[in-house]
């Protein structure tokens, strides 16, 4: 037995080489039958945008559904404080003022990036992964965006818009939200804290306090295919957290979007205003609901 | 030389890289209908294909098994997928078949991150600088995560002989 473990391991491909060369025959000559410029199902465009909040969101998530578990075991680390999310039975509820740098690589140099503000509130239950989330004008209270994930699907409303799903999810038939481990913040948490993408960093001063500090780091994201979504580079943040109570208080995250060799800086910034674990209540799994 | 000569070139080329990227992580018809769209896209956007085409192919794969996988989890397919075959022969098949029982069984129990890493260089054949573009990460990052995932296998190996062995799906 060798002791290479990667050399074991590619011994124990369970793979072998038997394809059936008629059928590949076969496959190969259906496909060149087709006419090469059929255009594919076309899906339904998603503003720009919307994809930094939906990642930003998600991370923020994962990340403080990771800290938030702090307190429930000191000795374990903190991919293992993670995984006793998933059986969490709690609603969380998070309110955060968000402060970002949203760049729109369809307008005119010059007019590519606006700084927005907003309240954003999200409802997530552990257990079922649904998520409701609002982004508000602070001033006027006016809805700006609301994402919901429930019953199996994503839907998103932009401003006065109506509720519409997102396209992945419906017939162009990626996994569903709920399915998906990529939109499953306790997995991203998982992953992030396994892969060492977040990790503790010491600790910093914050409004006049010593507070904990994560580092946050992402790999790039390649653009969709179809070249609607830009790409985004490789982003890094840090988290700040409460070293009483082990709350997020602050989360900073910067990159940039890149398509067809424009290049914009996206960042943000979120203030943590209430982090809380409630109650199954019927009046919180409301909440749920848009 | 013709569209259809570049593509059937290609086809010939990484058909079988292809279809066993697939088999390794899903369920043969799933499998199957990613080898198909995967070529077709290949077919459709044979611009867009780079002179080293492996690294692309198996990334439209990737996201072609994921949006077939409704209602499939990862880590069930993994080990139903090495539960129904049978491991590599070597010189000392008893041994090689216990050895590679409890590597799969071990690789069963890692993130689904860390298998992918380990299986794009151990199985796939790729070399770090490719399967990063698999995955859409750079290289360094790449090299970091195998790394640890080489370690965190390492770990599952010596925890699995400490311990009595579960069976491949009782470890899904």
């Amino acid at each position: 037995m060798t002791d290479d473990l990667l050399t074991r391991l590619t011994a124990a491909d369970p793979v072998t080489d038997d394809a059936d060369e008629t059928e590949a025959r076969q496959l190969l000559e259906r496909i060149v039958a087709e006419d090469r410029d059929t255009p594919s199902p076309a899906p339904r465009r998603r503003r720009g945008w919307q994809r930094p909040i939906l990642a930003v969101g998600a991370t923020a998530m994962a990340i403080v559904l990771a800290i938030a578990l702090i307190p429930s075991d000191k000795d374990a680390g903190l991919a293992d404080r993670a995984y006793a999310a998933v059986t969490a039975p709690k609603l969380f509820h998070i309110v955060t003022r968000a402060e970002t740098l949203n760049p729109d690589l369809d307008r005119p140099p010059g007019e590519r990036s606006t700084r927005d503000v907003a309240v954003m509130e999200t409802w997530f239950d552990g257990e079922s992964k649904d998520v409701h989330l609002t982004a508000r004008d602070p001033r006027t209270g006016k809805l700006l965006y609301e994402r919901v994930v429930t019953d199996g699907r994503e839907q998103v409303r932009l401003e006065d818009g109506a509720l519409s799903d997102v396209a992945e999810f419906g017939e162009d038939g990626e996994l569903r939200p709920a399915e998906n481990p990529r939109y499953d913040p306790v997995q991203q948490a998982k992953d992030m804290l396994q892969d060492e993408d977040a990790r503790e960093a010491g600790e910093t001063k914050f409004e006049g306090r010593t507070v904990k500090r994560l580092v946050i780091e992402r790999a790039p994201q390649k653009g969709s295919d179809d070249g609607d979504l830009p790409a985004i580079e490789a982003s890094r943040g840090e988290l700040l957290v409460d070293p009483d109570t082990n709350l997020p208080l602050l989360l900073r995250e910067k990159t940039a979007f890149v398509r067809d060799g424009v290049r914009e800086p996206f960042e943000v910034e979120l203030r943590f205003e209430t982090f809380e674990q409630v109650d199954r209540t019927p009046a919180n799994l409301a909440k749920l609901k848009p | 030389m013709t569209p259809r000569d570049r593509f059937e070139s290609l086809f010939a080329a990484h058909h079988g890289a292809v279809r066993a990227y697939a088999l390794r992580r899903a369920a043969p018809h799933l499998a199957q209908d990613a080898v198909a769209e995967t070529f077709t896209v290949a077919w459709r956007r044979l611009d867009d294909v780079p002179d080293d085409p492996l690294p692309w192919l198996l990334g439209v794969t990737r996201r072609t098994l994921a949006n077939l996988r409704r209602g499939e989890a990862r880590a069930g397919a993994l080990a139903e997928r090495v539960a129904h075959h049978e491991p590599a022969t070597t010189t000392d098949p008893a041994e090689a078949v216990d050895d590679a029982a409890a590597i799969r069984a071990a690789l069963a129990t890692l993130s689904e991150s860390d298998r992918e890493t380990l299986m794009l260089v151990a199985w796939d054949g790729l070399e770090p600088a490719d399967a990063a573009q698999v995955v859409g990460c750079t290289k360094t990052t790449f090299n970091v995560r195998l790394h640890r995932a080489r370690r965190r296998l390492a770990a599952a190996l010596d925890a699995a002989h400490a311990t009595p062995a579960p069976t491949l799906l009782e470890a899904r």
